[in-house]
């Protein structure tokens, strides 16, 4: 690799304090001991701590441990309005921050972007030199240089957030660096998890989990006795170490040890605190020892000696103390609410999560009391997680395999291993936002990867997708080509398909029963039923067929068709990395519970049925609101009886129907639900349940069709509608108790993988595989 | 039917889960779960308008008031040009005034009102929370007055009802003495009275007291539905004896409210009382009961031998003076068939709370009844098998604390907390 990988961060150096700026400091350095070339791109300014505007340090570059720091003037800004602009986000009350919604109004946004840290000659750089380097990392991400930085070189740029849940995340333009970077580095699992939350599931497919190295010198061995007033290896103590402060819940945690040794008066357990910070805290209780800030030394003899470590801090992107502890193997307490050190300890089983003031109180009684051997056993199994994620060359391991430093070129998934030169689709109808639609783009985009000619025809198309296929009446697609025609209603393709010579393949993606429609639209009907009739013809006509569920695989095989596959639907979040209408996640988050249902609006689907259930539902829950998302026509009867029902039922303002609905849209839809209620009684496959998933949003269903199949261990089944009440409970429990809550998402987080391109196209080869072996054989 | 391929999940639980989410529901019990991770809580009402931020908005626009007044961005310009982006700025300034001078002083004045406004609000948001704060005080305050008054007025009301209830059936008693005395003389005037006339008025006069002693025994001795409970535990005893048929019924000495009756009779055994109380007695006809108003032992005597299969008499022995209990036992050996039993229940005077109290509540009560004595009786009576049954132990709010003298607590608690009544027990052999 000739070109050098860029660090942008916005004050670099050896010995700057904060855990950005050390993270910049390793990695840069470790990155160049390993070989590679690496440049930071970095400002004048001195450090956080100095003025943004004035510059400390010379410009120009300088050679530092293996690493070529370029330093760039910073100019001269609004600094009164920026702590103006500042201000007013900080005094933003932190629980109305919403997911989507700006805390900023649009000047202080602006403000906060234009007045921050700036550098326009860093920027210019960049700008300018962006194809000499092979990549840009930029963190942290609430700065100048990467506010305004990152998206001037987006395609190459890795985003290393080390992100909070702070009212500065919610700035629209952070959610742009996200979107648009190429990759994103996080320090622990908590942080991508809290980042989710907050820009939802597109982001995913770009994330990894880098983790951050920890130097620990546990390996020396000291012969310190005590540290203050403290005897180290006599006294029975329990750690608290990191910031001594309110905001860190210092305070929090002494008063429940007072209160702790006040029941149990006997126990000669101590809590030692130890780190910066102003406030004494001894005055608490008298075994409540605050040794100030400690030395080094004395910092690891008592992590050595202490029986384990208590972290009670709410607000950590990241915790070092935390694996220090682990990696002598000592266990550690973690605050429930703090996702980052609490998925961490959950993670590693190196410890225990404590929320309330009695969860933390029984710690501290369970610490007193357990034997030394457990506690030992806990030690240990947070050390092998600290080994894998807080150990530098493991770390840096990981940043060249996600940089391309490894050396090692792309070895592509799948290679053509076909003598097919084009395979075309062919489909009845071609719309925005159909699955059927998205199912064919997809194929297509991994035949053309595979080297294959492919163009998608069809025989009626949505205005708004003439680019992405063509009509078949334009006569282009010829009868010995080889063709995979998907097959979902009864069209005019018959006589087509009846002179088809070449490969062939069906992809059956279910035909509606008729008789559900029947009463509402003949029309519909006829077509299904034709597209029913057609069935045993194709049977012949179509050696080689797959449905997209081993639901409709069984139908085939009803119909005649010989062993047919089984190629899911693709379901890929990605999808997601889009814009939400600011707006609409703003109304849908006023504190009512979203119940949502995506489908078109037709008898199958029984709207009127989840209509019901939802007026038993709001007896538990009476805020809650009915988002029946889909097409819909204002004529149609059925929708007419489900406008009949509702105004019965007094739920005129507490049903909505948007209608169908762009993509962004449907995505505030899905970010902001909170159960995902399905009555139907006929899907052939049922994306939506899995976007559902993708979600994170808890989906109840109807035992249907191919719905059990489609959520597998995911979500929760009920078979019969008899007892309405049921499923409206149920579906309360759902949304309200975080227990059974809690176990449907971790299944539903498993289920949705399945649905990922890499899991499906495999299929799709072994299908051109068949295509291709019986491409000699006529019918 | 719930279903769920996920392991984590066990279905049986999740259905009662359902039930009690139904049940809750149904009984109108508020749902006290919090809502969940990951969304946002429903029922939250967002508050954009905190004083903070309305300070610090305020501040924004303050600083931006001035628009016009000058030009400070051209330090953005490189060094060559940034004194043509000065005069150039400059000369904007200068020909903007015709707009900006007015829009700084609409500017200025419109923050001033709104600094005003926004004071006045806050003074009167504190007004208004001192005022919400007193009078919430003031209505706790009242609520607690009215409380109480409300619980002294019940209180009073149900005196006065069981009052009333007393005066009632006097009244009607009264009523019919004077009907009937009215009557004989009304037959013997201007003659005077016969015997048999003066002996009714003497009888009669015995049951002066009887509406008094139904009254005090509604307010001591129990509610009909506890009395129930404390007496079934003798059914097992007269199906084992065969008692209660129509050939060995059971005869009630003292039926009082007749509760006990009632329970033989739910359960299908054939049973009569004989009680002196007319009060008591004509209630218990009311209800359908059997029972003889006579004196006791006129009525024993009046029965031929073995024609009963049980006799029984609840807290009636404390009542009669020794020979009248010898009496009482002899003659109830006599009208027993063999086999046949005989139960007296009586308070118990071990339980130092009842020896030494509560014994004496009724007046009417001779003298606290040793147990074995009265087993001795039994035995000298002739009934064979003679035992004790204790029963209804005091509640666990007579004990003492045993934390401190644990020994002796212990003891006294023994005492305390023994059975508060006991029955003697005997067969005819």
């Amino acid at each position: 690799m000739s070109r050098p990988i860029a660090i942008v961060t916005s004050w670099f150096g050896r010995d700057l304090k904060g855990g950005a700026e050390q993270l910049a400091w390793q990695v840069a350095t470790r990155l160049a001991a390993r070989g590679h070339q690496v440049e930071v791109l970095t400002t004048c300014c001195r450090s956080f701590l100095e003025d943004w505007s004035h510059n400390h340090l010379a410009p120009g570059e300088e050679m530092e441990d293996g690493v070529l720091i370029r330093r760039f003037p910073v100019d001269q800004r609004q600094s009164e309005e920026f702590v103006a602009a500042n201000n007013f986000v900080l005094s933003f009350p932190v629980q109305n921050l919403l997911p989507g919604v700006s805390p900023f109004t649009c000047g202080t946004a602006d403000t906060f972007i234009y007045e921050n840290i700036k550098s326009n000659k860093l920027l210019r750089f960049l700008k300018k030199n962006k194809d000499a380097f092979h990549a840009f990392i930029f963190l942290p991400y609430l700065y100048g240089p990467i506010l305004n930085g990152l998206p001037l070189v987006a395609d190459k740029a890795w985003l290393q957030p080390c992100l909070h849940d702070e009212a500065y995340a919610y700035l629209p333009r952070v959610e742009e660096l996200f979107r648009m970077a190429r990759g994103i580095l996080y320090n622990s699992a908590g942080e991508a998890r809290l980042a989710r939350k907050l820009y939802g599931p597109g982001i995913q497919d770009k994330e990894i989990v880098v983790g951050v190295g920890v130097e620990t010198a546990c390996g020396l061995q000291s012969d310190m006795q005590e540290v203050g007033p403290l005897h180290i290896g006599k006294d029975r103590f329990i750690l608290c170490l990191g910031r001594r402060d309110v905001h860190k819940n210092t305070l929090f945690l002494a008063e429940i040890f007072a209160g702790f040794k006040n029941q149990f008066p006997d126990s000669v357990l101590k809590l030692a605190l130890a780190g910066p910070g102003d406030t004494s805290f001894s005055d608490v209780h008298p075994d409540v020892i605050d040794l100030g800030l400690v030395s080094e030394e004395e910092k690891e003899a008592l992590l050595a000696h202490c029986r384990a470590l208590f972290h009670p801090s709410e607000n950590e992107s990241y915790s070092r103390v935390i694996m220090e502890a682990w990696f002598h193997e000592r266990p550690v307490a973690a605050h429930r609410n703090c996702p980052a050190t609490a998925m961490a300890v959950q993670t590693a089983g190196g410890g225990w999560l404590a929320g309330d003031v009695s969860e933390w109180a029984e710690l501290f009684a369970e610490v007193d009391g357990v034997a030394e051997g457990e506690l030992h056993a806990l030690g240990l199994k947070g050390k092998s997680y600290a080994r894998q994620y807080a150990v530098w060359d493991t770390v840096i391991d990981r940043y060249e395999q996600v940089l391309g430093l490894t050396g090692q070129a792309d070895i592509p998934v799948v290679v053509n291993k076909t003598n097919l030169q084009a395979v075309h689709q062919l489909l009845p109808g071609f719309a925005f936002g159909d699955a059927i639609s998205n199912q064919a783009m997809l194929i297509r985009d991994f035949l053309r990867d595979q080297g294959y000619e492919s163009v998608i025809y069809t025989e009626a198309i949505d205005p708004s997708m003439t680019h992405e296929a063509q009509l078949f009446a334009d006569g282009k697609l010829s009868s010995d080509d080889a063709v995979i025609y998907h097959h979902s209603i009864g069209s005019g393709l018959m006589p087509f398909l009846n002179s088809l010579r070449g490969p062939r393949c069906l992809i059956y993606h279910n035909i509606t029963p008729p008789a559900f429609v029947a009463d509402h639209d003949p029309g519909l009907a006829d077509q299904l039923q034709q597209g029913l009739e057609m069935l045993p013809r194709l049977a012949e006509l179509f050696p080689v067929s797959a449905g997209v569920s081993r639901f409709n695989a069984g139908e085939l095989q009803q119909h005649g068709f010989a062993s047919p596959e089984v190629m899911p639907i693709c379901v890929d979040p990605a999808k997601w990395n889009i814009p939400i209408p600011v707006h609409l996640m703003y109304e849908l988050q006023d504190g009512r519970t979203n119940i949502l249902f995506v489908g078109r609006i037709v008898s199958n689907k029984c709207q009127h049925d989840l209509i019901e259930a939802f007026s038993l539902y709001r007896r538990f829950d009476p805020g809650a609101r009915l988002l029946l998302v889909g097409g819909h026509d204002e004529k149609d009867p059925y929708f007419k009886q489900l406008l009949e029902l509702i105004n019965s039922r007094g739920l005129s303002g507490d049903v909505f129907f948007p209608g169908k609905v762009d993509d962004a849209h449907l995505h505030a839809y899905f970010r902001t639900a909170h159960l995902y209620w399905s009555m139907s009684e006929h899907e052939g496959f049922g994306v939506p349940f899995v976007e559902a998933m993708w979600f994170d949003i808890p989906v109840l269903a109807f035992k249907s069709s191919a719905v059990p199949e489609t959520l597998g261990r995911g979500g929760i089944l009920f078979d019969s509608k008899d007892n309405p009440e049921e499923p409206a409970a149920l579906a309360h429990l759902l949304v309200h108790n975080k227990t059974l809550r809690g176990d449907v998402l971790a299944a539903q987080a498993e289920r949705r993988q399945d649905f990922l391109p890499a899991h499906v196209l495999p299929a799709l080869d072994s299908l051109l595989l068949r295509m291709a072996q019986l491409s000699d054989i006529s019918v | 039917m719930i279903e769920t391929k996920n392991p984590r999940i066990d279905v049986a639980q999740l259905l009662a889960l359902v039930q009690t989410e139904i049940d809750r529901q149904r009984s109108g019990q508020p749902q006290t779960d919090s809502a969940t991770d990951g969304c946002q809580p429903a029922g939250e009402n967002n508050n954009p308008y905190e004083w903070t931020q309305l300070a610090s908005t305020l501040d924004i626009a303050q600083q931006n008031a001035d628009a016009g007044s000058r030009i400070s961005t051209y330090l953005n310009y490189r060094k060559s040009i940034r004194w043509l982006v000065r005069g150039v700025g400059k000369l904007i300034l200068y020909f903007g005034r015709v707009i900006t001078v007015p829009q700084r002083d609409f500017n200025n004045a419109s923050l001033h009102a709104l600094r005003i406004t926004l004071n006045g609000i806050r003074d009167m948001n504190r007004f208004v929370d001192q005022t919400v704060h007193r009078m919430d005080t003031r209505v706790e305050q009242l609520d607690q007055r009215m409380n109480s008054r409300l619980a002294e007025l019940e209180r009073r009301d149900q005196e006065k009802d069981h009052l009333i209830g007393y005066l009632k059936s006097t009244l009607t008693m009264q009523e019919r003495r004077v009907a009937l005395f009215l009557d004989e003389a009304r037959r013997c005037l201007p003659e005077t009275f016969t015997h048999e006339q003066l002996q009714s008025f003497v009888t009669e006069k015995g049951h002066l007291l009887d509406s008094l002693y139904v009254t005090f025994e509604d307010k001591f001795r129990g509610t009909r539905e506890e009395i129930r409970e404390r007496l079934s535990v003798y059914l097992p005893l007269l199906d084992e004896a065969g008692a209660g048929t129509a050939g060995r019924p059971v005869l009630d000495i003292g039926s009082g409210r007749g509760e006990w009756l009632e329970l033989l009779h739910e359960n299908n055994l054939t049973a009569r009382g004989v009680d002196i109380n007319e009060t008591l007695a004509s209630q218990c006809r009311q209800r359908g009961l059997e029972v003889e108003i006579q004196d006791a032992f006129e009525y024993l005597r009046s029965l031929p031998d073995g024609c009963l299969g049980a006799v029984t008499g609840f807290h009636i022995i404390e009542h009669l003076p020794m020979e009248t209990q010898l009496e009482l036992y002899a003659e109830s050996n006599r009208v027993l068939v063999t086999g046949g039993l005989a139960i007296f229940e009586t308070p118990n005077p071990q339980n130092l709370l009842v020896g030494a109290c509560n014994f004496y509540a009724d007046p009417t009560h001779k003298r606290p009844l040793y147990p074995e004595t009265q087993q001795f009786f039994l035995e000298y009576r002739g009934f064979s098998r003679v035992e004790l049954k204790y029963l209804h132990p005091h509640e666990a709010g007579a004990r003492l604390p045993e934390n401190e003298a644990p020994e002796l607590a212990s003891r006294l608690n023994d005492l305390l907390s023994c059975a508060r009544d006991y029955a003697v027990i005997g067969y005819k052999p």
